[in-house]
């Protein structure tokens, strides 16, 4: 039972759902060995699905918010929004929705609401089902999100930067 | 392992505050999205950050990139604007400060002035003497 990848924090699963995925883990031995857990009618049956993304935990995190109230945030947050916010917001989620990358810099000094812009962007994305990363440049900055990091750790950027170096994110 | 296959399902990354980075840190971010998401589709490193969408965001009129021992040249040099990815960036303006229209915010306001006064260098620098504050 201790190889369930489902100890982990974060992730929070009910008795049973913990049971299911005990048990999965357990037919995927018995699998590998050209059996499965319904060849022994004594043994409990499982309704596990694995989730799509297998088992990664970080990928999980980040679909694991909730779809309905983000939208809900989103939906608010968007009427609040002043001219300037309301362009900037909808180019970008055009950009988004067209599916074609784009480098955006969105220039402000402090207390104009870039802030609130990129909540808000966050909540409509994720609300629906979108990964969206957020990082910073700064410890303090980086706590303005919610599960937001320090670029450098993020993408475990070198300390020391020269012209031909690539993050230290292995295959 | 784990990171790899979070960055390259990733549709959007936020960056904040990225006017204090060095600008080699967003060279090599792109770099290595343009690596990891050639094994999804090998036109894509012709894509800035591999096809991602980017959004930074911040004020140059706040701290710029620190570089150790660095005068003026290496500094501006080594900020964002100076980089080879900069040519490709769609920039968006933010112009009304949303902190000071908020009622009773005269200190604020006062405040937000002061701050744009010292960014656009209309303050005049006042080397601090031992024992003097500076105004």
């Amino acid at each position: 039972m201790t190889c369930c990848k489902c100890d982990d924090p974060v992730v929070t699963l009910s008795e049973d759902a913990l049971k299911d995925c005990a048990l999965y883990e357990i037919d995927q031995y018995f699998i590998r060995n050209k059996h499965c857990l319904e060849d022994f009618p004594t043994l409990p049956k499982f309704n596990y699905v694995p989730p799509v993304h297998g088992g990664n935990r970080l990928v999980q995190e980040e679909l694991a918010y909730d779809q309905h109230s983000l939208t809900t945030n989103a939906n608010d947050a968007e009427d609040r929004f002043n001219d300037d916010q309301c362009n900037t917001y909808k180019t970008i989620l055009n950009v988004m929705t067209n599916k074609y990358g784009k480098l955006f810099f969105v220039y402000g000094s402090g207390g104009i609401g870039k802030t609130f812009v990129w909540t808000t962007l966050l909540s409509r994305l994720q609300g629906q089902g979108k990964i969206v990363l957020t990082v910073a440049s700064l410890g303090i900055a980086s706590l303005l999100f919610l599960g937001d990091k320090i670029a450098h750790s993020r993408f475990k950027i070198p300390i020391y930067l020269h012209n031909e170096l690539t993050c230290n994110i292995t295959q | 392992m784990k990171v790899v296959e979070l960055v390259r399902k990733v549709d959007m990354i936020i960056w904040d505050e990225a006017p204090m980075m060095h600008r080699r840190a967003f060279e090599t971010v792109d770099r290595t999205l343009r690596d990891l998401m050639q094994l999804d589709d090998a036109q894509v490193t012709e894509k800035i950050f591999g096809g991602k969408t980017m959004v930074l965001g911040g004020g140059f009129r706040q701290i710029l990139p620190v570089v150790p021992k660095g005068g003026r040249e290496d500094i501006i040099s080594f900020s964002l604007p100076r980089s080879h990815l900069w040519q490709h960036v769609t920039i968006l303006h933010l112009h009304m400060n949303m902190r000071v229209m908020a009622p009773n915010s005269e200190e604020q306001r006062k405040f937000a002035k002061w701050v744009l006064n010292v960014g656009d260098n209309n303050l005049p620098a006042i080397a601090k003497e031992e024992g003097v504050d500076i105004d």
